[in-house]
């Protein structure tokens, strides 16, 4: 149960990175992201159901055979949800959205490479 | 996060309120379900002297049947609202939008006339009410009047109430599904439960295949809420198709002033309202 949920919660963590967390600075450099309405979190709802599977390899290190779990899920969660949304697009000509890779970013990097189109056919 | 002290009365009935803004003066704020006051005056940007709790007074809850249309009371919660039968045979798309509104905890608290008066540009109900024609009534110590809602959102959070008048009830023009009427509330929100950060609320008239009048409303593109004028023109009598309705969608940015912000830039948000009033029109129209 606390593999599970550490698993998910680094998963939450990860896509979050991904899609929504990022802070910002105006041109003076003061942080425009220092609340929680404008430094994005998902909740429940905005994460979807997981799926996971295990392997049982003991760590030879120690004596209980332990490993931390906790950031498995997130380490490899930012760069699958960010590929998944570059790949989504690429036919189109993306390729790169920078993160997190909100509905703005997705639409602008599509206006470049329409643009970017639009010269290449010229 | 403490807000300044402040005095609280809780008047009985629309006159007793009134009698208690005209003492309390200028300074003296109205609260219901205090869902957007409270955030404010714990923050303290609002500082009110008084609050006048209207969240009980019997006259300002409830729906009624007035005929040609529905009379809210002000106070009436946001759940008491979206679960009225009246209200889903008659004002179908202040049903819809009603219950995108943030989540069940604050639309058990939060009132109709309260997310009216706030004036959010952002919030979802003052685009209904200017979608649907809706009319305020307000009393004062002149009395009461009626203000229609395309004059009751006048800038940010400034609605067209005097400091000692009261929006007591709402009339919604019924706009049946009998008379070919059919609705859409189209929100896009960056999470679940989030403001709009551009929203399109839709009705739709349908008669012998096309489409016989739509009216649009727009939230969060511009001080106030707002109309898509050249949009509604473009899809009266126009063939009930998904290529019409794009084309008509493509001018529903037309006449408004978004701002910018980190996630929503004046220019997405035009994008957006374009999308979304299509979305939303096909939606309501039951088209393609």
């Amino acid at each position: 149960m606390i593999v599970e949920g550490q698993i998910h919660g680094g998963l939450a963590q990860g896509i979050a990175q991904a899609l929504w967390e990022g802070a910002a600075y105006d041109e003076d450099g003061n942080l425009i992201t220092a609340s929680l309405a404008d430094y994005l979190l998902p909740t429940a709802m905005d994460v979807p159901e997981y799926v996971t599977a295990r392997t049982v390899t003991p760590s030879t290190t120690n004596a209980l055979g332990t490993k931390g779990v906790g950031e498995a899920g997130t380490i490899a969660s930012t760069p699958a949800v960010v590929n998944a949304v570059v790949d989504a697009v690429r036919h189109l000509g993306v390729q790169d959205v920078p993160m997190p890779c909100t509905p703005q970013t997705v639409w602008r990097a599509l206006q470049a490479a329409s643009t970017r189109n639009q010269g290449g056919a010229a | 996060m403490i807000p300044n002290a402040f005095d609280y009365v809780r008047p009985a009935s629309v006159d007793d309120a009134v009698a208690a803004l005209t003492e309390a003066g200028d300074d003296a704020k109205i609260i219901t379900g205090g869902q957007s006051l409270l955030p404010l005056l714990r923050v303290r940007l609002a500082n009110p002297s008084v609050l006048v709790d209207c969240g009980r007074i019997d006259q300002m809850r409830g729906v009624s049947d007035e005929g040609d249309s529905l009379l809210i009371g002000a106070a009436t919660t946001h759940h008491e609202v979206m679960h009225s039968p009246l209200v889903k045979e008659h004002a179908g798309l202040l049903a819809a939008a009603t219950a995108t509104v943030a989540d069940p905890q604050i639309r058990h608290r939060g009132t109709f006339g309260g997310s009216l008066a706030h004036a959010d540009p952002a919030g979802d109900l003052p685009t209904v009410a200017l979608a649907l024609d809706c009319v305020m009534v307000a009393a004062g110590p002149n009395g009461r009047r009626e203000i229609p809602a395309s004059q009751f959102f006048i800038d940010y959070f400034t609605p067209a109430l005097e400091w000692d008048e009261v929006l007591v009830a709402v009339r919604v023009p019924k706009l049946g599904a009998d008379a070919g009427w059919g609705f859409h509330y189209e929100k896009f929100h960056r999470t679940a439960q989030s403001w709009a950060m551009v929203g399109v609320a839709a009705a739709v008239r349908r008669s012998n295949g096309s489409i016989a009048e739509a009216r649009i409303g727009l939230t969060n593109m511009g001080p106030t809420p707002l109309r898509a004028p050249a949009t509604e023109a473009a899809l009266a009598g126009a063939a009930a198709t998904v290529d019409a309705v794009a084309q008509a969608a493509a001018q529903a940015a037309q006449g408004t002033s978004p701002t910018s912000e980190l996630h929503a830039q004046a220019d997405y948000r035009e994008h957006l309202a374009r999308v979304l009033t299509k979305r939303a029109v096909i939606a309501a129209g039951g088209i393609g």
